[in-house]
Formats: C-alpha cells, structure tokens, sequence
C-alpha cells in the first residue's frame, strides 16, 4: 500500500515542501504600471556554480532537486512510489532543501540547464547546497535503496542520526492521527450537542475536558516532533556570502571596458 | 464531499522514470507546429471579429500585472500550455486539463449543459453535444462565469460601469469612487487557473516574491489590479463545479475589497457572507473554503447551513454581530463562523439588498490619504455605519435578524 490514510496534521508535515525557483529574471520592481515594457527574458543557462548558489539561496541544507516531466505531470511520482509505502520517504525530506524544476530545464538555455545536462539527465538527485556530493536518485531504485542514498547525504550533513529521528517521527504520526480523530470527534460532537440540547446540555463539560486534554497532548506531541528534528547542520553558516563573491569574483576577472 | 490525497498521487514509478528519459530528449526538440498548436481556439478559430462578437477585448499576448506580461508568466511556469483572453473587466490565463462531463453526477451535468447552452449565444461554433471540456471551451466558460459574477457584483453595489472614473484623480458625479473604471480600480482583475500546483509556486516566486502552492488572492499594488489564483490539482478543485464555487468565492471578495479603490481592508462578515451566498447559488453542497471540517467530516449535514443556524438561534449560541466585527481574515475562521457570516447576510441580501451596497459604500470611504486605518477603526466604522444604516422598527439588527431566521429558516 503505498500510505495508510493518515489523518490532518500527519497528512500536513508529511507534505513535500517544495522551493519553485524561477531565477531572477523578471525585473518587476523596474516596472512602472499597466503599459509598462514587458520584463525581457535572459535566454542563457546559468554556470553551473552560479545556478547552484541560486537554487540554494541561503539555505544550508542538502539539496533535493527534482525535473518534472509531461508523465509527472507536476506531481511527486517520481519520487513517490505507487505500490509501495513512501511515508519514510516524506519524513526524511524535511531534512532536505526540496527544489522542484519545470519541464523546460532541458532547454539549454533555461536558467538552472547546468543542474540537469547530458544526453540522459536524472530525473532527481540529492547532493550539498552547493551541489557538490551528487547523487543520482534512478528510477529503477527500490525504496530501501531509495532511503539509503538520501540517508548517505544527511549523515554527511547532519550532526544527529536521521535514521533514529524519522524513526520516533514515525511513531508521532500515529499519535497524530489518534488524537486528530478525536479532537475532530469532539468538536462535532460539541457542536451536535449544542444545537440539540443547548448549552445547559451535562455532557458539554465533559466533553469539553476531553477535548482540552486532546489538545494539550497535541501541542505535547508537536514539541517532541520539533525537538527530534532538529537534526543540526554541521556547517549551518558556511559561505553565506556565496552567491555575490562568486557573481564579484567574475567581474574582477572580465577584461577592462566590460 | 470531495475527498484528495494531499500528499501522494500514485504512479508507477519505474514505468515513470524509464519513459520519462526517454521524453527527455522528446521534450527538448518540441516540435514547433506542435508548440503553438494549443494557441488556436477551436471555437473562436482566433478570428478577431468572432471573439470580439463573443465579448473578449483581446486574445493572447498581452500586460499582465506590475510590469509582467502573459509571455513572462508562460516562462516562468515552464512547458504548461497556457493561453490567455481579456474579456470586458477581467485578464484570464488557464491551462486546466480536459474535463469529462460525468454522466452519473446529474446535476453537474445539467448545470454544464445549460451553461453551455448560453455559451453558444455568444460562441455559436460549439457543438451540440459536448462530453469533454477541452482548456478554450473551460476558458470561454470560466470568462462568461466571471463576468457573470461581475454583474451580479454590480447589482448587489447598485452600480453600473459608468459609475466609475476613467482613471486617477476624478470624482464621478461628485463623489469619489476610486482610481478607475475597474469597480474603481485601474487595471482589470486578473485571474490564473493552472493545472500544476507547481505552476502557482512558480508565478508566486517569479513575481509576487513568495512561496506556496495553494490557491491565493493577492493585490498588485502599482497596476491596481487583484489576483485570484488556483490549480486542478489544489486540494478539491478536480471538480470543476467546486473550482467554479471556489472562483466565485474568491473573486466576489477581490471584487468587494477593490470596490472605490483597493486603500483598506474591509471587515471580514459582510463580504465573506456575500462569497459564500453567491458560490452557494451555485452549488450549495460543493460550495468551497478551507477548514478541514468541510472535507473530513462524515456529517452529510454539512452544507445545512440554514438548518444549523436555526438551531443556534433557537438556542441564543449564534455568534453576535458585535463579535462578528473584530474577526480576522476568512482563513482564520471556523466552520461556524463561516456558517454565521452567510446567515446575516443571506438576511441582508434578502430582505435589505440595499443596506448591503450603503454598507460596501460607507466601508470602502477613504481614511485621511496618508492614514492606514487600525483594526481598532475598522472595527469603529463598521459599528457606526451598522447603527447608522440597519435601522428596524421593530428591533436591532440582532432581534431582528434573529426573528427572521426563526421564520425562514427550518428546524430540521
């Protein structure tokens, strides 16, 4: 089965939380209103470094950098496995920078082309922020291979053990659901008592303290859950400045005059 | 209740991956016949005098918002077909999928055909029989249905397009009524229905410098135009007849807040009430918002909403008006609340329709031009205006309102 029906708030943090990086190539702050010339389009792939540092923005974690194609569709099939459970899948993403690229990376001259070049590009990879360490995520990867190369990366990256953390994750996701049953249950039935029998209803009170301790257990679970991702980048601050020494570096090495 | 997988949608991966190099290269040496076929429009066959005939003012290429334009907005979503129509008051961008028609839900199927019906008055080169909404016949639908909203906008504020000035810094038969002929905004409001939600990440990273993939209204504030975005693939918008709800739940609030001229935020009820009132005439039972009771609950009672105020109401639990004026946004409410917005102005549409456009009116008056109000003056100004205008014989808007629903609506 590839997930069990999860409830809410599992189904919440389990989503990918995808980067859509278009590149800064629509010049909107210099546009002055309604016949203002339309942005020009710069039509050149970046170098390779360069798109990296832009993907990564500031960002220090490891990068997940998936292609769409016109099977996908926009979706996360080719992450995402149709027969199997992809829940350890989700769970280990939160630990990645997650970037999600449109079809026309293939174009040689899209912005990010370098990040997806040669004659049979993958259709996913993971690697550093700045693109160093890839690794190739294949189609034909089982998902304990699949979680493999993604675990290789974030134990090179993080100071903590991610198999260990997504492992009591696991587990808060049924605690997740157990109680989005029955916080939902007792609404509605606060609700339907309400509006049967009125306020003055005996069983307001109780359900009430149910749902209160409900809610406090949730709060409860949600700090665990915060504690045991917090994983710690072991280079959290490494180049913040990446991006414009490199874009400075170039300039200084142009010839006079350009 | 429409019921989506949020997280997965199923694939068969290695099938996926395999084929999806192989579309690699297919991809990259996109035929260019192929490239714009999308472009032509069957039924308008892109003939100016005939999609001029059917209402639209342009089709294609054109200025979108705050310096971006339609070309800007098809590179940065990628290889998603999009195309584009200006109808009167509105710039529409969509590349939704196919749709079939489904003979089982009856009532979707009936309330298409007879759209399309209408259709064909202004686009007579549709078909008679029509089992799949391809993207120009949901375009062309999606313009009418927009426009129709618009009109019915202009009836609930009691005005007409020549109520409103040609540009900034005109007063209209002495009164201000904002920045231009748009309800008074200067640019035409804007609308994008994607297929991807992956496409909504894109235009709201290229040009509105956020994140996010759900649906989102937004102001560009140097054009003077509101956008409403969503996607197919949104949570529940599979269903056209939910899409359509959730556009005109959307739009009808972009279109109150931009009324005289976008300078505040309006309190939330009245408009919220006014969204739900005109999406529930469309479906009552798909009419959309988020909170997550809508889609999780096994209560098939749910789209009751008169029902479920009387019961408040015969109870004295119905939220009062006074606290109904310092709610925040639509998003942070709960289903009751929603629910209790709807009653009032369902109230107020029916039986005071003009209370509702002097409310809009007074509401959307300019502060000092400098001031953003607080929430403190909102607030203020909606109790004055609400004691200024509803004003009964037989009661406060509260009684009477109560009374009201104890008449029309039933107990069960």
């Amino acid at each position: 089965m590839p997930l069990p029906p999860h409830g809410q708030t599992a189904k919440e943090i389990m989503k990918l939380k995808w980067d859509f990086p278009t590149h800064n190539i629509y010049k909107r702050d210099e546009a002055k209103g309604a016949n203002a010339t339309i942005a020009a389009k710069i039509e050149a792939a970046l170098p390779e470094q360069e798109a990296y540092y832009t993907v990564a923005g500031d960002d220090r974690r490891p990068l997940l950098v998936l292609r769409e194609c016109l099977l996908c569709n926009g979706t996360d099939d080719a992450l995402l496995s149709s027969y199997e459970n992809n829940e350890a899948v989700l769970i280990v993403t939160r630990w990645f920078h997650c970037v999600k690229l449109p079809t026309d990376i293939l174009n040689d001259e899209h912005p990010f082309h370098t990040l997806f070049e040669g004659d049979h590009p993958p259709h996913l990879f993971v690697s550093r922020w700045d693109g160093s360490n890839p690794i190739a995520l294949r189609g034909d990867l089982s998902r304990s291979e699949l979680l493999g190369n993604m675990h290789e990366t974030l134990k090179a990256e993080y100071k903590k053990d991610a198999k260990k953390a997504a492992k009591e994750i696991t587990k808060l996701m049924y605690v997740y659901d157990m109680l989005d049953e029955k916080i939902q249950r007792l609404e509605i039935r606060i609700d339907d008592e309400l509006e049967k029998r009125g306020p003055k209803s005996k069983k307001l009170k109780k359900y009430g303290k149910q749902l209160e301790a409900a809610q406090k257990e949730m709060v409860a679970a949600k700090e665990k859950e915060a504690v045991l991702s917090n994983l710690q980048l072991r280079s959290p601050d490494e180049a913040p400045n990446a991006l414009a020494e490199l874009l400075e570096s170039r300039k200084n090495d142009l010839p006079a005059g350009q | 209740m429409h019921r989506h997988s949020l997280i997965v949608r199923f694939s068969l991966l290695c099938l996926a991956l395999v084929t999806c190099t192989t579309f690699a290269s297919a991809q990259k040496k996109k035929d260019d016949k192929k490239e714009q076929k999308y472009r032509e429009d069957p039924y308008t066959e892109n003939i100016e005098d005939v999609w001029r005939a059917a209402g639209y003012e342009a089709m294609g290429d054109f200025g979108w918002a705050d310096g971006h334009g339609t070309v800007n907005i098809e590179d940065a979503i990628g290889d998603e077909e999009i195309i584009f129509i200006e109808t009167k008051h509105f710039k529409i961008g969509c590349c939704l999928p196919d749709y079939k028609i489904s003979r089982e839900d009856k009532i979707e199927k009936s309330k298409i055909e007879s759209e399309l019906d209408e259709l064909r008055e202004f686009i007579p080169n549709i078909p008679r029989r029509v089992k799949v909404l391809d993207k120009w016949l949901r375009l062309h639908l999606y313009a009418m249905r927009i426009e129709k909203l618009y009109t019915s906008i202009q009836g609930i504020l009691k005005v007409s397009d020549d109520d409103f000035p040609t540009g900034p810094g005109q007063l209209k038969n002495g009164k201000y009524m904002g920045e231009g002929p748009y309800l008074g905004m200067k640019s035409k409001f804007t609308l994008l229905l994607f297929d991807k939600e992956s496409s909504i990440g894109r235009y709201r990273t290229a040009f509105m410098g956020d994140t996010g993939i759900i649906p989102i209204r937004f102001l560009f504030p140097g054009e003077g135009t509101l956008l409403y975005a969503c996607a197919a693939q949104n949570e529940g918008l599979a269903s056209d007849t939910t899409m359509h709800c959730a556009m005109v739940y959307a739009v009808t609030q972009n279109l109150l807040n931009g009324y005289r001229h976008y300078g505040q935020a309006m309190p939330t009820w009245l408009p919220l009430g006014v969204a739900h009132s005109l999406a529930r005439d469309i479906d009552q039972k798909r009419n959309y918002f988020t909170d997550k009771r809508l889609y999780d609950s096994e209560d098939k009672n749910i789209w009751k909403w008169d029902t479920k105020t009387r019961k408040r109401v015969d109870y004295d639990i119905a939220v009062s008006y006074q606290e109904m004026t310092a709610w925040d946004s639509p998003e942070s409410l709960s289903y009751n609340d929603h629910v209790m917005a709807w009653a009032r102005v369902d109230f107020l549409l029916k039986e005071h329709k003009d209370w509702v456009a002097k409310w809009l009116y007074r509401m959307q008056d300019s502060y000092a031009p400098t001031l953003v109000p607080s929430a403190e003056q909102l607030v203020e100004r909606d109790k004055e205006t609400v004691a200024e205008i509803f004003v009964f014989d037989e009661g406060d808007f509260e009684s009477v309102w109560q009374k009201w629903v104890k008449k029309n609506y039933k107990k069960k």
